[in-house]
């Protein structure tokens, strides 16, 4: 159809690169403007790193076709992750199974703007579902967000009442398309806590979605490390009070197998993305993140959208991971 | 005129001050590094520790005037930073994970081993600093259970200069015991190899009664290990105790009283899984350290660190340097009153 300039074969299926979308609750199509976000995708990745201009000028000139093809692709239902193009300078064979996120910086993005704080965890979750659709797209398998830890019941009354309406809210939202989009859902924590009306629809959503194969979102509900790490030792006590097991019986695997986070596929997290700065784990996955490349963003959490979100994964993809091993291979990081 | 002469003056002094100061440079170059960088063949006896590392056998030794004039000032001025750092809050606990070791050495061209002995020093030098700053306990992770993967003459030699320098500690005694230093080993030392056991255990004995500062070395030590180790003990203590119970009760004959107490003993509660820890002889952790620029905890205090701050510079361990500690602590003071009225609220 088209003919470019380059010697390369445009590839199939070819979708125009991600764009950044200004936040609006009733976002929910995949494929908006181009003109401004090619522009605003090629700065930010002449940001990254020298070496990936040649890939960025490949894709440009293979988003050079018209709008049309690539409309009604992805106007459908989504597709699967092998036909869907990553963006330059990630591979897929290195893309995380597993992504965490600690969602940080919602009530000091609204206070810099003056906006009350509700305003900051809206956006927050608004991110987060936008953040859910990039992961979905670019082949990660399960992807845990930190919504509420237990350290967070010391907040004023009202933010707690707004933020369990609004998990209610974008549960709701998330299991209408999780529906179209293939998602699983569960939660971890301490459910015992939380209001009933919620418990509810959790449970409801997590029922809907159970036969789905796609990206299997975990939502970390009134839930920490240390909790985590000490119900497994009091099931673990339990057994032995009963008689099941000796006390020398218990290994590593065991234990693991008790943790909140058996339900996934992936029960470890390959990467975790903290925003607004901080430099701590604040209490999250303790023993799950004992290999995790961690990795640390300046930006508040609604502010973190797909450019962010790549120089992540490419971070990522750069690691050498050695898990206390040696690496064989003579190359220097 | 006199404004004429004054300027004179003036320039008189100031030469005499800039040669005086080309000439100690010009000595300390000479004596204390082994010669000018540019003409020098021995380029990484220049840029590294390595003259440190072949200790006090070398011919041109630091005994020099000069090199102990350097030595003092440098203290001197450290210690007025840290008084200056002092005035906010210091953090009790620091923990190192050791990280670069072979990658110094490939990348100054010395010999595989010699990386790790180059951490050594900087081991000691970073020892110095958290000993005036103040610090009361430091860890710092040596050999984890994953480092048994490696090549069994890496793991051989690690385990070779780990009794080298244990049992130099031991002959030092009395500098550890001025010092009031008290050595922790931490971790399932019985995958040790018998002699470094022995020494270790040895040295803890040894420093058990000084109460300044507190080292504790993490050999053969994984956080997951730990964990389960700490739930097995606290189970296998629960399960003495109803035995006991048991027993004293089949002798009593008071059984209505047993099935209470057992409702009792039924859960483990948070003190008691950290009684059973190895690390349970020291606070939670306030910054931990991780060079060479990667950003993982490697299964290293995971419970500890659940929330304290993370630093990970990129210089490679033997690189690590006063600015990186003073950097951190820094930091450190900047979110110390959020995390601790936290910590009170909780």
């Amino acid at each position: 159809m088209l003919s470019l300039p380059f010697s390369c074969p445009p590839p199939k299926n070819t979708l125009s690169p991600f764009q950044k979308k200004p936040f609006s609750p009733s976002s929910s199509s995949v494929t908006c403007d181009r003109a401004i976000g090619k522009r605003n995708k090629s700065n930010s990745y002449l940001s990254i790193s020298l070496p990936k201009l040649s890939k960025v000028l490949v894709s440009e000139a293979s988003n050079a076709m018209p709008g049309d093809e690539e409309k009604e692709i992805s106007a459908g239902t989504m597709d699967s992750p092998e036909e869907v193009e990553l963006p330059a300078g990630l591979r897929r064979e290195l893309m995380p199974n597993h992504v965490a996120v600690i969602m940080d910086g919602n009530r000091r993005w609204a206070l810099e703007r003056g906006l009350p704080v509700e305003q900051g965890h809206r956006a927050g979750g608004q991110a987060m579902t936008e953040l859910t659709r990039l992961c979905s797209k670019w082949g990660v398998k399960v992807l845990t967000v930190f919504a509420f830890s237990t350290e967070n019941w010391i907040r004023p009354k009202e933010e707690v009442d707004f933020l369990m309406m609004l998990f209610e809210e974008v549960t709701k939202t998330f299991s209408e398309e999780g529906a179209r989009l293939n998602f699983r859902l569960s939660v971890i924590g301490d459910k015992s806590k939380l209001p009933k009306s919620l418990n509810q629809i959790l449970a409801r959503a997590e029922q809907a979605l159970k036969a789905n194969s796609g990206l299997h979102a975990v939502i970390a509900l009134n839930y920490s490390g240390r909790y985590d790490i000490l119900q497994v030792c009091q099931k673990v006590a339990n057994h032995v009070k009963d008689g099941l097991i000796q006390p020398e019986d218990i290994t590593q695997s065991m234990f693991e197998e008790q943790l909140e986070t058996t339900g996934t596929k992936y029960p470890n997290p390959d990467l975790l993305i903290r925003t607004s700065g901080e430099h701590r784990i604040s209490n999250f996955m303790l023993w799950q993140l004992a290999y995790t490349e961690l990795y640390f963003v300046e930006k508040m959490f609604p502010d973190f959208g797909e450019t962010d979100l790549i120089e992540a994964l490419s971070s990522f993809q750069q690691r050498q991971r050695r898990y206390g091993g040696y690496k064989y291979s003579t190359s220097t990081n | 005129m006199a404004v004429t002469e004054a300027k004179y003056l003036i320039f008189l002094v100031v030469s005499i001050i800039r040669s005086a100061e080309a000439a100690l440079v010009e000595m300390w170059t000479v004596y204390y590094r082994q010669g000018l960088a540019i003409i020098s063949d021995y380029k990484e006896r220049i840029f590294s520790w390595y003259r440190f590392v072949m200790g006090p056998d070398t011919e041109n030794n630091g005994d020099s005037v000069a090199s102990k004039l350097f030595g003092t000032l440098n203290g001197f001025m450290r210690k007025f930073l840290f008084r200056i750092l002092s005035v906010g809050p210091v953090p009790n606990h620091l923990a190192f994970i050791l990280d670069g070791n072979r990658r110094y050495a490939k990348k100054w061209k010395l010999q595989e081993g010699t990386g790790h002995k180059c951490g050594f020093w900087a081991l000691m030098s970073i020892l110095k600093y958290c000993n005036e700053l103040g610090v009361k306990y430091v860890t710092i992770y040596a050999f984890s259970i994953d480092n048994f993967k490696r090549r069994p003459n890496e793991v051989q030699y690690v385990m070779d200069l780990m009794h080298e320098k244990i049992e130099g500690l031991l002959k030092e005694e009395s500098i550890m015991n001025q010092y009031g230093v008290r050595v922790y080993f931490i971790g399932n030392l019985k995958l040790l190899p018998e002699r470094v056991r022995v020494v270790a255990e040895k040295a803890m004995k040894a420093t058990e009664n000084n109460k300044n500062t507190v080292l504790l070395i993490c050999v053969a030590y994984t956080s997951t290990d730990e964990i389960v180790h700490a739930a097995q003990e606290s189970c296998q203590h629960e399960w003495d105790e109803i035995q006991a119970m048991k027993a004293s009760e089949s002798n009593d004959g008071g059984e209505i009283i047993s099935n209470e107490n057992q409702e009792e003993h039924r859960f483990i509660n948070l003190v008691d899984l950290e009684k059973y820890f190895y690390m349970g002889v020291a606070p939670d952790v306030d910054i931990l350290f991780r060079t060479s620029g990667e950003t993982r905890l490697s299964n290293f205090l995971l419970w500890q660190t659940s929330t304290c701050l993370l630093y990970s510079p990129r210089a490679l361990f033997p690189e690590l340097g006063l600015r990186h500690l003073v950097w951190s602590v820094l930091n450190f003071q900047r979110v110390y009153p959020y995390l601790e009225r936290r910590r009170k609220q909780v």
